[in-house]
């Protein structure tokens, strides 16, 4: 009988020790800050996050607003940024085009574009927020590896953006409260 | 003799114990409380510019929850109340279409998504803003919110909900739903928890 008992108990550590292992290998960050953009085309502009911006963190570390992937495996990612360029236009045949870009080792050795999203502002519309999203993508990922979120004003675009300084083009959407955030999950090892 | 019965006797209480540790971790841990509903109903909405804060629910049915292991639900539910603390994960697609023609060269926003009501207090905690624009003013679209994490607290009621972001002209019969498809879906959610560890989160 004591050696049931002794195995009950064993058992019993077993499990709880596992559930305390059972969350979700997930990584959630948001900003809740609004991000200013320069009136710069071609140029890759970093949205940054700050360690007080993550909701949910199992599988990276932060550290200098660098997020880094803790272990190699096949992770799932995606990401938004809402942005309002913040100028009327003139005309119809105005345009601005924008992309935003989720990038693994920017400016180091294995630099690869993740997944990207672009959208065209037009005519009516230059000063309404507007969602980029990429969608969710599996990809492979090694522990070291930086993931981060950038904008692109594209040349294309026939006017500028809001020059104001005092300006954040990546902002709360009127009636929202998401402004940019990124998620990654550890599909398997 | 009795040695080996009692050795018997083990092994029996060692199988129960088995069996026992094995089914509590299959209903604790194998599936994470989860909700899915999925529609194919259609619905209208009248949306006017500057009235942003105005939240326009979208009407579900409970013959189109595909899976629910997350909510209390029967037949009175009228809302759906998160059964306790923790990051919950939330997604859902909106096939929407203005039906208008005057956002050409006109404001366009609009904003789709799940809101938590809490105390009274409404407020998206998960969603997309979709700027329409010329080339799709008059036409089906479909709106994902991808999966976003967040942090619920007991109580708070989650709810999906289109609101107007920023337009320029009233939407008098937008519609949520298949046009001329005859089968599509619609309007889709999910929502599944996938921690119940304590923690806060500021705004959303």
């Amino acid at each position: 009988m004591k050696k049931v008992i002794r195995n009950i108990i064993k058992g019993l550590i077993l499990f709880f020790c596992f559930a305390g292992k059972a969350q979700e290998p997930s990584f959630y960050i948001r900003s809740i800050r609004s991000i200013h953009l320069e009136d710069t085309a071609g140029i890759l502009q970093p949205l940054r996050f700050k360690e007080v911006d993550v909701v949910y963190n199992k599988i990276v570390q932060m550290s200098a607003d660098n997020i880094t992937v803790g272990s190699n495996g096949t992770y799932e990612v995606s990401a938004f940024a809402n942005i309002n360029p913040g100028v009327m236009g003139s005309s119809s045949k105005d345009s601005i085009q924008m992309e935003l870009y989720l990038i693994k080792n920017y400016k180091k050795p294995g630099e690869t574009i993740l997944g990207s999203s672009k959208f065209g502002f037009t005519y009516g519309n230059f000063d309404v927020a507007s969602g980029l999203h990429i969608a969710p993508a599996k990809v492979q990922l090694y522990s070291g590896d930086d993931l981060s979120l950038y904008v692109k004003i594209l040349p294309t675009s026939t006017i500028g953006i809001n020059k104001s300084a005092k300006y954040d083009h990546v902002t709360k959407p009127t009636g929202m409260d998401q402004i940019a955030g990124m998620r990654i999950v550890k599909v398997s090892e | 003799m009795v040695k080996r019965k009692a050795v018997l006797k083990n092994n029996v209480y060692m199988k129960y114990f088995v069996v026992l540790l094995f089914t509590t971790n299959i209903f604790c841990f194998a599936q994470s409380p989860e909700f899915h509903y999925k529609t194919r109903n259609s619905q209208t909405f009248r949306i006017r510019p500057g009235t942003e804060k105005t939240f326009h629910y979208v009407s579900m049915d409970k013959k189109d929850i595909v899976e629910n292991t997350l909510f209390s639900i029967d037949n009175e539910t009228k809302k759906l109340v998160i059964p306790e603390n923790g990051f919950y994960e939330i997604s859902g697609s909106f096939r929407f279409n203005p039906s208008t023609s005057n956002i050409r060269y006109n404001r366009g926003g609009l904003n789709f998504g799940i809101v938590g009501i809490n105390a009274g207090v409404e407020q998206y905690v998960a969603a997309t803003r979709k700027s329409f624009d010329k080339d799709d003013q008059d036409d089906f679209s479909i709106i994902v919110v991808y999966p976003t994490i967040v942090y619920l607290q007991k109580d708070v009621v989650v709810a999906p909900a289109i609101s107007a972001g920023l337009i320029g002209n009233v939407l008098l019969g937008c519609e949520l739903g298949c046009g001329k498809q005859k089968s599509c879906t619609s309007f889709e959610w999910k929502i599944k928890r996938i921690s119940n560890e304590e923690g806060h989160q500021k705004y959303y």
